[in-house]
């Protein structure tokens, strides 16, 4: 069985206050100065991954990315974690946020030399928030899709059983081969680290390069104009003193509200 | 100029739900002179639907199994969907997912999450979050489109005046792909009251906030936690506050220890008033709160509990 992660790096905007987020008039926001991270559903998605092949090594597991060359060090850790094959397609300077087509686009093209029984993509993902490309790429390949999904277990070579999440319930699928999985809240949130045997065994393994392709795109427009939402409500602080003033702040920010209600 | 309302319905406990989307829409549109018929799809415990929750032509559907195919396929059979200008889902999961999918096939322009539409001169504008929640996109498009909602307002509701139609549709009981389908857990929908509890990491300790939660439950009000309780453990999932879980619309929200993360603060960015418990002047919720008070939590639980008792 082969199984495909596709995931994304991007800037840690939580490492930065909003006012100090800078739009161009190009609607550019400068994020280069903040530190890489994994979207946190494809964090869940490369665990998951390793997981499935420490149960099942047959399973052939590998990872893609559309990134620039600075995202090296993540792809070389997912190596060191027993990914047979890492994947990043080059795009230094390519505005691919709000274009989740050529997204997939670039993703369905390198899976034409390389069809995969099983992609995991996260819901969605900073900067865009589209949440469109693990469906984009289930229309390209006409593979179905199976959405919010917090849990997978292999059953055979043909089909997976998948826990996923909506409404307010869970519910257990079982789901035939080949199919794109879009993950949700799981609870597996985390990528584990490699150890530092496990970076220099894997020390001389290479990263696969491979062109960024431009492609039309025509479902999905691109925006006007991006800003900062006046969320500010600037309330007052209580801050001194607080100790002794706890009933009376109690009284008057909430007990009077909550006699109006 | 008419516009597809499409709604998920999941079994009988989110009739309300469904209600308040279907009527807070229709307002909103027929403002601007749009008409709305209703495609409704179930797909827990086959149930009916009458006049008394609804207005307008309504489509409804049952379906065995939850899959965006099988119901993206049903949508497109409608005879009529290419009549449609906008095809507009409500805030639902499934929903964002089936409205890609439908876009590609109905060669429609697609937006997803959006959070607000207005209408200004000959134009439609729909805006929605990007950047992790933190900045505001706006989209202007004269096209057919496909709309998926996510975070909108569903407060201002009229009475719309339309007489119930509805077209029940076959029931599908079968899917291509799906082997076989059950519910393994199902919570309750969770308690829309006017006062919300929301608990982020700063509560740090289950005991804590199983108590926070059993009060809450035990008086009806509303509760919930940050994504980061939730990972730990300390929270259902179900529970998530924000984004990628419940947006809630109160008149008072307390928080207690959350810092205020743009994904959370989408869940509460609908409340009248906001109150926020926080150790750490600096927190984000700080700005974000109509009033804060900087102390330890464990300081005030207990006065802020007994006058959410004094009701």
């Amino acid at each position: 069985m082969n199984l495909l992660v596709c995931f994304k790096i991007y800037s840690d905007l939580t490492k930065i206050k909003l006012e100090d987020l800078e739009i161009s008039e190009e609607m550019g926001v400068d994020t280069h100065f903040l530190p890489n991270i994994i979207n946190c559903f494809d964090e869940s998605s490369l665990e998951f991954a390793i997981r499935l092949k420490e149960k099942n090594p047959s399973i052939r597991i590998s990872a893609l990315t559309i990134s620039k060359k600075s995202a090296d060090p993540t792809l070389k850790s997912l190596l060191a974690l027993g990914y047979d094959e890492v994947i990043r397609i080059k795009a230094e300077d390519e505005d691919i946020r709000f274009n989740p087509e050529v997204v997939s686009y670039n993703i369905g093209e390198n899976l034409k030399s390389k069809p995969q029984d099983l992609i995991l993509i996260g819901n969605e993902s900073p900067l865009s928030n589209n949440a469109a490309t693990a469906q984009l790429v289930s229309t390209q390949l006409n593979y179905p899709l199976i959405t919010s999904v917090i849990d997978i277990k292999i059953k055979d070579d043909n089909s997976i059983i998948c826990q996923i999440e909506n409404n307010n319930a869970i519910f257990s699928q079982e789901i035939k081969l080949p199919c794109v999985l879009s993950m949700g809240n799981a609870i597996i949130s985390k990528l584990r680290m490699p150890t530092l045997r496990e970076r220099m065994q894997n020390k001389s393994r290479e990263i696969i390069d491979i062109g960024f392709i431009n492609s039309d795109n025509n479902t999905f427009i691109q925006p006007e104009c991006i800003y900062k939402p006046d969320r500010n409500r600037q309330g007052f602080i209580y801050e001194k003193q607080v100790n002794e003033k706890i009933d009376s702040i109690i009284e008057k920010e909430l007990l009077q509200r909550i006699k109006k209600l | 100029m008419k516009y597809l309302l499409i709604l998920h319905l999941c079994g009988s406990n989110n009739l309300l739900k469904i209600q308040k989307q279907q009527l807070a829409l229709k307002t909103y549109f027929y403002k601007h002179n749009i008409e709305c018929d209703t495609y409704i799809y179930n797909n827990e415990n086959k149930i009916d639907i009458n006049n008394n929750i609804l207005s307008g032509f309504v489509y409804f559907q049952n379906f065995k199994y939850l899959s965006p195919f099988e119901i993206k396929n049903e949508i497109l059979k409608l005879k009529n969907i290419k009549a449609y200008s906008n095809i507009i889902f409500a805030d639902d999961e499934i929903n964002s997912d089936i409205a890609v999918l439908l876009s590609k096939d109905l060669n429609y322009k697609c937006i997803t999450n959006i959070k607000s539409i207005s209408f200004e001169d000959n134009r439609i504008i729909y805006t929605r979050f990007a950047y992790n929640n933190n900045l505001l996109v706006d989209y202007i498009l004269r096209e057919k489109a496909v709309i998926s909602l996510r975070a909108f307002n569903y407060n201002e509701i009229e009475e719309v005046k339309e007489p119930f139609i509805i077209n029940k549709l076959d029931t599908i009981n079968t899917s291509n792909y799906i082997i076989s389908q059950q519910v393994i857990e199902k919570v309750e929908d969770l308690v829309q009251s006017d006062i919300l509890i929301a608990v982020g990491m700063g509560v740090n300790s289950k005991i804590e906030i199983d108590k926070i939660r059993q009060f809450a439950h035990k008086n009806n009000i509303s509760f919930g936690v940050t994504r980061a309780v939730a990972m730990r453990g300390w929270g259902t999932l179900s529970e998530i506050i924000g984004v990628s879980g419940n947006i809630f619309s109160p008149k008072i929200c307390i928080n207690i220890g959350v810092s205020g993360a743009a994904a959370f603060y989408v869940g509460i960015e609908n409340s009248e008033y906001i109150f926020s418990i926080n150790t750490d002047k600096e927190a984000p919720i700080i700005n974000l709160s109509n009033s804060s008070i900087i102390i330890d939590y464990k300081k005030v639980i207990n006065p802020i509990l007994n006058s959410l008792n004094k009701r």
